[in-house]
């Protein structure tokens, strides 16, 4: 498996403040892969530098790839456009639109506007945008939060379900270990701000006992806790 | 556009358009009271006075309201108002709409352009008035000129603020997609202001209708305005109650006539505002 991101030596200051400190990683071709941290420690920030949407940094990150979608928080979706319309912006190949929306079972919705969807829907409706440019890595970024349980785990099946199909390399950043457990083959562990990384854990072997209500995915949520100072 | 409108003018959720049980009342709707006051108290103090000259009875200005109708005066007027009064609003709009998209895009352009719309928004129409009037005279370019310049900021502003008020988050989910700068202007910013054009020529309906019969008055040649003046000028007071109430009436309706077409979108459009 070839590197699809390699970063070295990444900080990230907002002023005095520094917020990333020297983060060294390598994320693998079709590598899903999860950070983790506490609330406000810089996952977002590091996500966004990841991504290229912040090019103000020092350090050195590699992107071997040439199309990347990115799942927001929110769902970003323009709220006068139909969901037809909202993925129509990104891409005007009304095919693809439409196999995006299938993919995601929004296809029946898609003459709907944003308000008239649910939370989950919305999000979907965020990930068939991110799919809809054919990527070869999607950058997740808390796309769970503003969700129930119940959207969470139907979206997060959904998501598994469409990787084990297209096979791109997926980066999470969440602060809800029991969604990385479930979504990711290697959680990363992150400091409290200045962020660094300070543990990996790959989860590759135990990926089939990793279900969200598993006794299994409780002790490794127990134990990933212990490293949070 | 078809589907800002929709998201603009949603429909209301069928669930809560169920009719709901009609109370029994013995009172009339409080604007009939409404009226019924102010009729009452101008009858009155038009009796009190019992002079026409100064305040003619409510009756008396119907009456007058009548008589030139059918002697063919009142109408035409009031078209020739209406007329220039919507050719200044629409002027207004094609030269505010993209002033205030550039004031709220850039701000070196806000900068820019700031200081004169503050400067013909503070302007009073009687200084305008004696300017135009020496350069056009007295006609019909000099109250289009009044009505222009006194809707110009109110638009420019809405739209500026339109601007500022862009989501951009959207602006960065935009980027992240590489999408062209046309595509994001055409399909956020414009999105983003119609909400407030549709505020600005609500408000500058009842503006220009009013700014239109004054700038007619002092340098018009046809128009309520000039049939106001001409009344005032031979003393018949009935005749220019008439012709007011006649532009009160025409503003009034004119303001409902866009709400009742704003309300009709929203119950058959869908969007946020359904909410």
């Amino acid at each position: 498996m070839g590197s699809m991101i390699d970063v070295k030596g990444l900080s990230k200051a907002y002023g005095n403040n520094l917020i990333l400190d020297n983060m060294n990683i390598t994320i693998g071709k079709h590598e899903t892969v999860a950070f983790l941290g506490p609330s406000g420690c810089g996952k977002t920030t590091f996500l966004r530098c990841l991504s290229d949407i912040d090019r103000d940094y020092r350090g050195i990150i590699n992107r071997k790839y040439k199309k990347a979608g990115f799942v927001f928080q929110e769902d970003r979706l323009i709220p006068w456009n139909t969901l037809e319309r909202n993925l129509d912006f990104v891409s005007e190949d009304q095919d693809k639109i439409r196999e995006a929306l299938d993919t995601v079972g929004l296809l029946k919705h898609r003459h709907l506007h944003p308000t008239q969807l649910s939370g989950g829907m919305r999000q979907r409706a965020n990930l068939a945008r991110a799919l809809l440019v054919e990527p070869e890595v999607i950058y997740f970024d808390e796309p769970f939060q503003s969700l129930d349980l119940k959207s969470k785990i139907s979206l997060m099946d959904e998501i598994k379900d469409i990787y084990s199909k297209k096979q791109f390399t997926a980066v999470l950043v969440t602060h809800g270990i029991r969604e990385a457990l479930v979504f990711a083959d290697r959680i990363v562990i992150m400091s409290r701000e200045p962020a660094r990384l300070i543990k990996e854990i790959d989860i590759t072997k135990m990926r089939s006992q990793l279900q969200f209500f598993s006794p299994e995915t409780a002790r490794y949520e127990k134990k990933i806790l212990s490293f949070y100072e | 556009m078809r589907s800002i409108l929709k998201y603009l003018f949603p429909m209301k959720d069928s669930t809560q358009n169920k009719p709901m049980k009609k109370t029994i009342t013995a009172h009339p709707p409080n604007w009939i009271l409404g009226v019924c006051f102010l009729f009452g108290g101008w009858w009155i103090l038009s009796t009190i006075i019992s002079e026409p000259l100064i305040l003619p009875s409510p009756l008396l200005v119907a009456e007058r309201i009548l008589s030139l109708t059918v002697e063919g005066s009142l109408l035409p007027a009031l078209f020739m108002t209406f007329f220039k009064a919507l050719e200044g609003l629409g002027i207004a709009l094609m030269i505010g709409t993209p002033v205030g998209l550039l004031m709220g895009i850039s701000r070196k352009a806000e900068e820019w352009l700031r200081p004169t719309t503050m400067v013909i928004r503070s302007m009073p129409v009687v200084s305008w008035l004696s300017s135009v009037i020496v350069i056009w005279g007295v006609g019909w370019r000099a109250p289009l000129f009044i009505i222009v310049t006194t809707l110009l900021p109110l638009i420019i502003y809405n739209v500026a603020q339109g601007v500022k008020s862009i989501d951009m988050k959207l602006i960065e989910m935009a980027r992240v997609y590489r999408i062209s700068r046309k595509k994001v202007f055409t399909r956020i910013y414009l999105g983003s202001i119609v909400p407030f054009l549709l505020s600005s020529i609500r408000v500058s309906l009842g503006t220009m209708w009013k700014v239109a019969i004054v700038a007619e008055f002092m340098a018009g040649d046809s128009g309520l305005g000039i049939q106001i003046s001409w009344a005032k000028f031979y003393l018949e007071t009935p005749k220019v109650f008439a012709f007011t109430a006649v532009a009160v009436i025409s503003g009034l309706l004119l303001e409902y006539l866009f709400d009742s077409i704003i309300s009709l979108l929203y119950k058959k459009g869908i969007g946020i505002w359904a909410q």
